[in-house]
């Protein structure tokens, strides 16, 4: 089953009188539970993509289908919906928010979903923090962690509401090669355990070999698949 | 709940930042509640110190025979009654108040003497009330009670000083009793006291008793009344209006038996019209036969006189029963008939008038018997040629109108008692100004808070979302709606105001506290009035407060309202790619 289905994407910019094309008919299928790198020098489209599988961005022009739904007909409230739901985000900058806690941001997503009790929400926290290997810093605030722990936060709340494809832009780009691979290792660990769908992006290509399929983009053009 | 954690703790995190603009909004805050308590101050002064002790809420007065400084209203003792029963009055205190030389050792001085009520028991507000207005150097106010002296009094320092006097002393008074006849009488000095009002200053108080001796008032009449009120700023206009529809003058027909040389002529009814041009004209047209309106001439209804065969310049004596009888139960009046006229079918066939001005001296002097036909109603005509028993001014609502009736009366419009009910509105609209340049103060405090907060929020917002955008896109990644990170910063500016507003409300707790420690020296300031016991005086109403408080946020959260909504209206991915 395709999470992810993507026809003939194009994505323009307009920059004062010039027009970027970001990207220039992209076609793209990600299976349920795979995991994927998108691989590309900077400049390529890489966020450009994800933006738009991830329901931040609006194509220019193709089809893209999101767990099942065509993300072109909805409305920014049903676009802000399908995020909450079915999709988490890991960024290259961490992106916490730094009025909460580790436990806090974590639970965050869930709160904003409104379905679980305060209990549940804070045991579900408490659990995936532990097993990003966080269960020492459920109390500090983001700037008081190294940027590797941060990303662990960061993959923590994404997971936390159990979507069906967690999308990574760069998350290795602030970090040092040891503290990279192992966040990269985390990944790959979670989706083998969860069987959540990933896909990151990179422009190192040692990153490769911890992906199961690598899509290589280049100028807004997919080059090999 | 998690919102508004967020924005709690969002607010300490550009703290300079929002201290500056809390203290801006919290010193603004403090600014308005400190203005508007101290017109509050200034009306509570005023109501309940100043003007019921001086001169009550209500205040009703008589200016005998139209002479202001003849307070008093013949056979009008029984309306004290009346009046003490409308709902809302607490009291009603007669006000007697009479303007006389006071000699002193050496020197004189001209002195307003006044009436205080120590009849029967006090009540514990009211000695507190005395012992507050009063600050006694010597002597005490409850001398004035004591009966082995002569007339005690009390009198400020500044006085006592002016005229060489010390207690125990016994000065002279000269002064002019209600019915005009100048009296003299001796006083004694019991109590000097420093005042508490600019007000107090220049009174002279005497035992209420006395002073009724002394100016000859009669148990029936009644002095100028002070009217008490338990809700006087709602109820004063109210229970004024009242009084004056109460106060309506009757008619007069005083109704005796008439003789002329030696004959009886059966009974007949005398009263008075009206001297002014416009009620002369009317009667004008009534005349029959010439009249030149002389004032010791009285008109006599054309059939009574062709009844009996009378003619101008006959001699007409009238008697008739007393109201109040005294040693005689009778009053014996000559008077000489000038002149002819016709009444109309709504008066009595046997009527004689004289002149308003000649008519009042004799009513007053000695008060006929009520009669059925004083109550009747009279043609529109008549009813503007007769003259009342006593004369209502019209009710005014501004100073300039009560300085207008108060000019008619002491120019002699009135021949009869001019009965006036005015309220401290009226009588202190010049200082209720002051209190409306206050609030008017107080409005432009709003406005420059408004403005502190319309630049101050306005600004502050604008550099937080710049700041934020990224958090803002992430937020919104994440999957939180527009509507909600709209809320985040009206939150934030919410409770920030909030806040900043509860410490303004301290701040101005603290400053009003410290500003009502100082004593402050006045004397001969007329801004002194203001000041009770020479410290100024804040009344911070619970109401007001909170409504300031609730003010201050509202417009903040109004003017968030923008700069919060662009942040919510910003796409994710704008948001995400922000870098500062
Ligand atoms: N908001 C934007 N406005 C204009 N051009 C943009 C915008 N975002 C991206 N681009 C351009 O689109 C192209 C692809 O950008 P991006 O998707 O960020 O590439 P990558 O993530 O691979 O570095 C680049 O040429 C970039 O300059
Ligand atoms: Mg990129």
């Amino acid at each position: 089953m395709n999470i992810v289905a993507i026809e003939a994407l194009t994505k323009d910019y307009s920059l004062d009188s010039t027009t970027v094309h970001a990207l220039r008919g992209v076609d793209l299928n990600i299976k349920s539970g795979e995991l994927l790198s998108v691989m590309g020098p900077s400049g390529s489209g890489k966020t450009t993509l994800l933006n738009i599988i991830g329901c931040v961005d609006t194509p220019t022009s193709g089809k893209v289908e999101v767990a099942g739904t065509d993300i072109g007909s909805l409305k920014d409230k049903e676009l802000t919906d399908l995020r909450l739901r079915k999709i988490g985000f890991i960024f290259q900058t961490f992106n916490l928010i730094p009025v909460l806690n580790t436990l806090e941001n974590v639970e965050f997503p869930l709160l904003l979903m409104k379905e679980q009790s305060a209990t549940d929400i804070r045991r579900k926290a408490k659990d995936l923090l532990h097993a990003v290997g966080l269960g020492d810093h459920l109390h500090h605030r983001p700037a008081e962690l190294s940027g590797g722990q941060r990303q662990r936060v960061a993959i923590a709340r994404a997971l936390v509401t159990e979507p069906a494809l967690v999308l990574a832009d760069e998350p290795t780009a602030n970090l040092d090669s040891a503290t990279g691979a192992s966040i990269l290792d985390l990944m790959v660990q979670m989706n083998q355990s969860l069987g959540t769908t990933f896909l990151f992006s990179t422009h190192d290509p040692d990153v490769q070999k911890y992906a199961q399929r690598i899509v290589k983009i280049h100028d807004g053009l997919i080059q090999d698949d | 709940m998690t919102l508004l954690r967020m924005a709690f703790r969002n607010l300490f995190r550009q703290k300079r930042r929002n201290i500056f603009l809390g203290a801006a909004i919290a010193l603004g805050t403090a600014f308005l509640i400190i203005a508007n308590s101290f017109a509050h101050g200034i009306s509570h002064t005023l109501v309940n110190r100043i003007i019921s002790s001086v001169s009550g809420h209500v205040i009703v007065n008589f200016a005998h025979l139209g002479k202001p400084m003849s307070q008093m209203l013949r056979g009008g003792k029984h309306w004290q009654d009346s009046i003490a029963q409308i709902p809302g009055v607490i009291k009603v205190e007669e006000n007697i108040g009479i303007l006389g030389r006071l000699v002193g050792n050496g020197k004189s001085d001209n002195a307003a003497l006044m009436g205080l009520n120590l009849q029967g028991p006090l009540s514990p507000a009211d000695s507190a009330h005395l012992n507050d207005d009063f600050h006694f150097v010597a002597g005490h106010w409850s001398d004035l009670r004591d009966s082995t002296v002569e007339n005690p009094f009390i009198m400020s320092a500044a006085r006592a000083k002016y005229i060489n006097a010390q207690v125990g002393d016994i000065l002279r008074v000269r002064a002019q009793d209600v019915h005009g006849t100048f009296v003299a009488a001796r006083l004694t000095l019991v109590g000097i006291f420093e005042p508490s009002n600019l007000f107090m200053e220049s009174v002279t108080l005497l035992n209420i008793k006395d002073i009724v001796q002394l100016i000859n008032l009669d148990p029936e009449d009644s002095p100028s009344l002070n009217i008490v009120l338990e809700n006087p700023q709602k109820e004063a206009r109210l229970v004024a209006d009242r009084i004056w529809d109460m106060l309506q003058s009757p008619w007069v027909f005083i109704e005796g038996a008439w003789q002329h040389q030696g004959q009886s002529l059966g009974t007949a009814f005398y009263s008075g019209y009206l001297s002014d041009s416009s009620s002369q004209e009317l009667l004008q047209k009534r005349l029959v036969g010439d009249f030149d309106w002389s004032r010791n001439q009285v008109l006599i209804s054309a059939p009574w006189a062709q009844e009996h065969k009378l003619a101008p310049g006959d001699t007409l004596f009238l008697e008739y029963a007393l109201r109040f009888p005294q040693a005689d139960s009778t009053e014996k009046l000559r008077l000489v008939v000038g002149g002819l006229f016709k009444p109309d079918s709504s008066l009595p066939p046997n009527l004689i008038l004289a002149r308003d001005d000649y008519f009042y001296p004799q009513l007053y002097g000695a008060l006929p018997q009520i009669h059925p036909l004083n109550s009747v109603e009279i043609s529109p005509d008549f009813a503007q040629i007769l003259s009342p028993e006593w004369q209502i001014t019209p009710r005014v609502s501004t100073t300039e109108d009560m300085t207008k009736v108060q000019k008619d009366i002491s120019q002699g419009k009135y021949q009869g008692t001019a009965v006036s009910v005015n309220t401290m509105y009226e009588g202190a609209s010049a200082i209720m100004q002051l209190e409306s340049a206050l609030q008017l103060i107080t409005f432009q405090a709003v406005i420059l808070i408004f403005f502190i907060i319309l630049i101050g929020v306005i600004n502050t917002l604008r550099m937080t979302i710049r700041e934020r955008t990224r958090e803002i896109g992430t937020m919104r990644a994440i999957g939180m709606q527009s509507n909600q990170v709209r809320k985040i910063f009206l939150l934030e500016s919410a409770l920030l105001s909030f806040l900043a507003a509860i410490a303004g409300v301290i701040l101005a707790m603290i400053s009003m506290f410290a500003l009502s420690q100082l004593t402050i020296q006045a004397a001969g300031n007329p801004l002194g009035m203001l000041l009770i016991n020479n410290h100024l005086v804040f009344v911070p109403t619970l109401l007001s407060i909170t409504l300031f408080v609730i003010l201050i946020v509202f417009i903040t959260v109004l003017t968030s309202w923008f700069p919060a909504r662009k942040a919510a209206q910003l796409t994710p991915a704008t948001a995400l790619r922000h870098y500062d």
